[in-house]
């Protein structure tokens, strides 16, 4: 496990439960907010559009359970100060989560194992079906698809693992960023 | 020979179908049964559900009086006021009662989910 | 390359092709807007379907294992909840779609498979909501995204069986299990 590919994935491991045990709205913000930086850097996009709407999504339902202090009340439907929380805590926590599961995986670490091998193979041919150009809804989609099946077959190629990862991470990065993770829970109650 | 469908397909579709409507049913219907406790306090208005148990402290003009969920329960054990009325009033538990503390301007109530005045729609869909 | 430790080997090709598939469809359905994020079409239940016809349990199991962690590192979700709601729901849709295909294969067709295979997907994912993200509230969602569910499966199941009927490759892979 001393590859290189497989830095992330130890430093987001050791990340992980700093995150999944957040329940507090401030430090969590922190958290997304380093996470973000990190993907920047390794020149990932966000998607802001998508993060607001799972954000307004997951809070408007959380909201339908009022819990805490009532803030507004909008045609008799009471918006409270608990439930937002809750909902802004799980929301941004599934986003930081996904952010930080990008980052885990993004030197495309090598799993052991025949399962691992089994997984390569199925990359290969991935990459097989996005450069075929098989679009999802033209006229005769199963010939086609039938078509590209037996092609795929043919060419049986070796089970390269062709991806291009992300920046590279160096392990000096990868323990500040797992350490920074958990300065900002530590220091939490103080902010 | 094969078939697009066949009876057993329709047979499970409509169960499938059956199913989602009584529960969907269920769920608008009594989905939002569950009472809750109102808090008033000075003006300020709090809601909690009354089977999640919880321990608040509700600011009043005296201080905090303590209030605690549990159970299904609720009961206040403490309160800065002098006359300890609403102490010893004990635990509520159905709609409509209600446990006051007028020293420090605190009233509780169990309530169901749905305001008086409101629909389900117009907090759903 | 083999990946069986005894007996038959396992025909690791057709349930690579057929997890790649699966992926292909998980990236394509991942691109498609949808009114709700949590919409889901079940796209990659199609080679998982595909696969019933001809593998045995266990290759099909290997594929399952392919569709949701294949899909975890593509789209990047593998150690997060999405990854949980996708394992929880493909878990469950795929061995209640394997013990409807072997108990009634004969009587029913896909769509009565995609139907029952989308149902426990679908209320695996509801039952993973309400803890993880929605509380309560789960339930008020549940309706439209059980009946959305639905709609998508009946589409999905008309279109494998139309594939089943009239593939030429999954005929090939069909005679293949009965030369053996």
């Amino acid at each position: 496990m001393t590859d290189r590919r497989n830095i992330p994935l130890i430093a987001g491991l050791c990340m992980l439960p700093a995150l999944v045990f957040q329940f507090d709205l401030l430090p969590l913000l922190l958290q997304l907010g380093l996470l973000i930086i990190i993907r920047l850097l390794q020149g990932g996009r966000i998607r802001v559009k998508t993060n607001l709407m799972m954000i307004v999504t997951i809070t408007a339902v959380n909201l339908l359970q009022a819990h805490g202090q009532v803030l507004y009340e909008i045609a008799g439907f009471e918006i409270t100060l608990g439930a937002l929380r809750i909902g802004l805590v799980r929301s941004l926590k599934l986003i930081a989560l996904i952010y930080l599961s990008q980052f885990m995986i993004s030197q495309r670490p090598a799993f052991p194992g025949r399962l691992g091998n089994l997984l390569s193979l199925q990359f290969s041919y991935y990459e097989g079906f996005l450069n075929s150009g098989l679009k999802v809804n033209p006229k005769q989609f199963i010939q086609r698809l039938d078509e590209l099946l037996f092609q795929l077959e043919e060419h049986r190629g070796d089970p390269g693992d062709r991806f291009q990862a992300a920046g590279s991470v160096g392990w000096i990065p990868a323990a500040a960023a797992a350490a920074a993770f958990w300065v900002i829970c530590a220091t939490a109650p103080l902010l | 020979m094969k078939q697009i469908m066949k009876r057993a397909d329709a047979v499970i579709l409509i169960a499938a179908a059956v199913i989602i409507g009584v529960m969907s049913f269920q769920i608008y219907r009594n989905g939002s049964d569950a009472a809750l406790v109102r808090i008033d306090a000075a003006g300020r208005q709090w809601i909690y559900p009354v089977d999640q148990n919880d321990q608040l402290f509700i600011p009043g003009p005296l201080g905090h009086t303590e209030v605690v969920i549990e159970d299904g329960h609720v009961h206040i054990p403490d309160s800065p006021c002098t006359n300890k009325i609403c102490v010893s009033t004990g635990k509520i538990q159905r709609t409509g009662q209600w446990i006051i503390c007028l020293p420090n301007d605190v009233f509780v109530r169990i309530e169901g989910a749905l305001p008086e005045d409101g629909e389900v729609d117009d907090v759903a869909f | 390359m083999s990946l069986s430790s005894s007996g038959r080997a396992v025909r690791i090709h057709e349930i690579a092709m057929l997890g790649a598939f699966a992926l292909f469809l998980a990236t394509v359905e991942y691109v498609i807007p949808k009114p709700v994020p949590f919409m889901r079409i079940g796209l990659a239940n199609l080679p998982v379907m595909i696969g019933l016809t001809f593998l045995t349990t266990r290759e099909y199991a290997l594929l399952a294992f392919l569709k949701v962690f294949g899909q975890g590192i593509i789209h990047g979700t593998l150690f997060s909840y999405v990854f949980l709601f996708s394992l929880g729901g493909s878990a469950a849709s795929v061995v209640m779609m394997l013990i409807a295909y072997r108990l009634a294969g004969r009587h029913v067709t896909f769509v009565g498979i995609a139907v029952i295979g989308a149902f426990a997907s679908n209320m695996a994912q509801l039952f993973l909501a309400r803890v993880f993200l929605f509380g309560e509230g789960a339930w008020l969602i549940a309706p439209p995204f059980l009946i959305t569910g639905l709609i998508t499966a009946v589409v999905l199941g008309l279109f494998t069986q139309q594939f089943v009927l009239s593939s030429r490759w999954l005929a090939a892979k069909q005679e293949g299990v009965r030369r053996d």
